[in-house]
């Protein structure tokens, strides 16, 4: 377990010195706490996903589809 | 200094330490976008393998793609429910069940995985399934095809054992409105818990499995089954990006990249089925699960059979990819047609001229 935590540590600093700036602090983020890294993960994803929705639900009723309702076409 | 050529083509990625195409991961967030969107899966079969051939590692494909497909349900979960196609009480009523089955198929692979025969059955049980699924719509789609008249808009009607178990009088009874049933509180929980160890033990979504379940054992009209399915992908994609991200397997910037593609193909996906008749949706459906089929019998020989295995692997990643734009290319071909056909209608024309 320690030596595992101490490989995670390890490949941490290795990779960071490889780039500076955002993704070293990201880095640092989850070597820091996991926990909070993936509460941020989580609320960019759903944020982000729920931003491009509305993008895209914009430029469909600019293209003139009806986004309200539907036929249902069973059969 | 030297550039390499096409470098701003390429970028990096922290948590698995490796350059990636960018183009190519907006171009399979699409092709899986356009997909889920249509059948109301998430897709993890077909982006874990375009991801891992993209060259993310095979633990950062599956993280991410959870991830990915957890933004793009969300997406598609909207504009289903303005369709009027999500039935959040159905919805929330089966995640009990698939919370508590997800779990359970999560232990039975540590048990396989025990006894080294995880691949194997694993495996194994993927393709008994896929065939099963893909015999039950092949049997419908044949019966609706000799029928004169229009059938109902589910299951089956020659299922009389289908038909007995959504009649079981279990209390409490409950009424699902926006998919037209009432059935026993039971019933969709028994769903959820079946789909949901099944979505453990094979590691993906579930959408494969679970539309055809509401289709063919709760009695949804496809549509319903669609937008209702997604609901749930969002939640377990949701509970599945959570859990890989905590392992450190998640690549975020991947998954935004891929998220910014999925978002017009889950847009596209959805739309079009605004265009398409449920029999339809079955019929590529079959296409889909035929084809899912095969990869994992290639992989499966290249487990019994080691010798050309690497082989087999290739020909199985090849035959997903080309499945994705194969069927991407079809949906996107049956939406173009569709907004033509609305535009030209008076309601189109005034829509248009509102602006």
């Amino acid at each position: 377990m320690t030596a595992a935590v101490k490989g995670a540590e390890l490949l941490a600093q290795m990779r960071s010195s490889l780039f500076q700036g955002w993704a070293e602090r990201w880095l640092a983020l989850y070597a820091k706490s996991p926990f909070q890294f993936t509460v941020i993960t989580i609320a960019v994803v759903v944020t982000v996903g729920a931003f491009l929705g509305m993008i895209t639900d914009f430029i469909i009723k600019r293209l003139g589809i009806d986004l309200n309702s539907r036929e249902v076409r069973e059969k | 200094m030297s550039v390499r050529v096409g470098e701003w083509f390429y970028v990096w990625m922290p948590m698995a330490g490796t350059e990636i195409f960018w183009p190519g991961l907006v171009i399979l967030g699409f092709g899986v976008g356009v997909i889920g969107g249509f059948f109301g899966i998430g897709g993890g079969w077909m982006a874990t393998p375009g991801l891992n051939l993209l060259g993310l590692p095979m633990a950062f494909a599956i993280g991410t793609d959870l991830t990915h497909m957890a933004g793009k349900s969300i997406i598609s979960t909207f504009r289903h429910a303005r369709f009027g196609n999500v039935d959040y009480r159905l919805g929330a009523t089966m995640v009990l069940g698939t919370v508590c089955g997800f779990e359970a198929g999560a232990q039975t692979v540590m048990w396989l995985e025990r006894l080294g025969k995880v691949e194997l059955y694993v495996r194994l049980a993927y393709l008994v399934l896929l065939a099963a699924i893909a015999r039950a719509i092949l049997a419908d789609l044949r019966t609706r095809r000799r029928s004169p008249t229009p059938q109902p808009a589910f299951g089956p009607k020659s299922s009389v054992v289908l038909a007995k178990i959504r009649e079981i009088e279990l209390p409490p009874m409950l009424e699902f409105p926006q998919a037209g049933i009432r059935c026993s509180f039971w019933l969709p929980v028994a769903v959820g818990l079946l789909t949901g160890w099944l979505c453990g033990l094979l590691g993906i979504g579930g959408g494969l499995i679970r539309v055809p379940a509401l289709i063919y054992l709760l009695g949804c009209p496809t549509h319903v089954a669609v937008g209702t399915d997604l609901f749930e992908v969002a939640i377990s994609g949701l509970y599945g990006a959570a859990t890989y991200t905590y392992k450190g397997r998640t690549e975020l910037v991947a998954a935004l990249i891929m998220l910014v593609g999925a978002s017009a193909g889950a847009q596209i996906g959805c739309v079009a089925t605004k265009y398409v008749h449920g029999y339809r949706i079955r019929a590529l459906l079959v296409v889909a699960v035929a084809g899912c089929a095969v990869s994992i019998a290639l992989k499966l020989v290249g487990t019994v059979q080691p010798r050309g295995a690497q082989l087999l692997q290739s020909v199985a990643t090849v035959l997903i990819l080309a499945l994705v734009a194969g069927l991407a290319a079809e949906i996107l071909r049956q939406f173009i047609r569709g907004v033509r056909q609305e535009r030209a209608t008076p309601v189109g024309q005034a829509a248009r001229g509102a602006r």
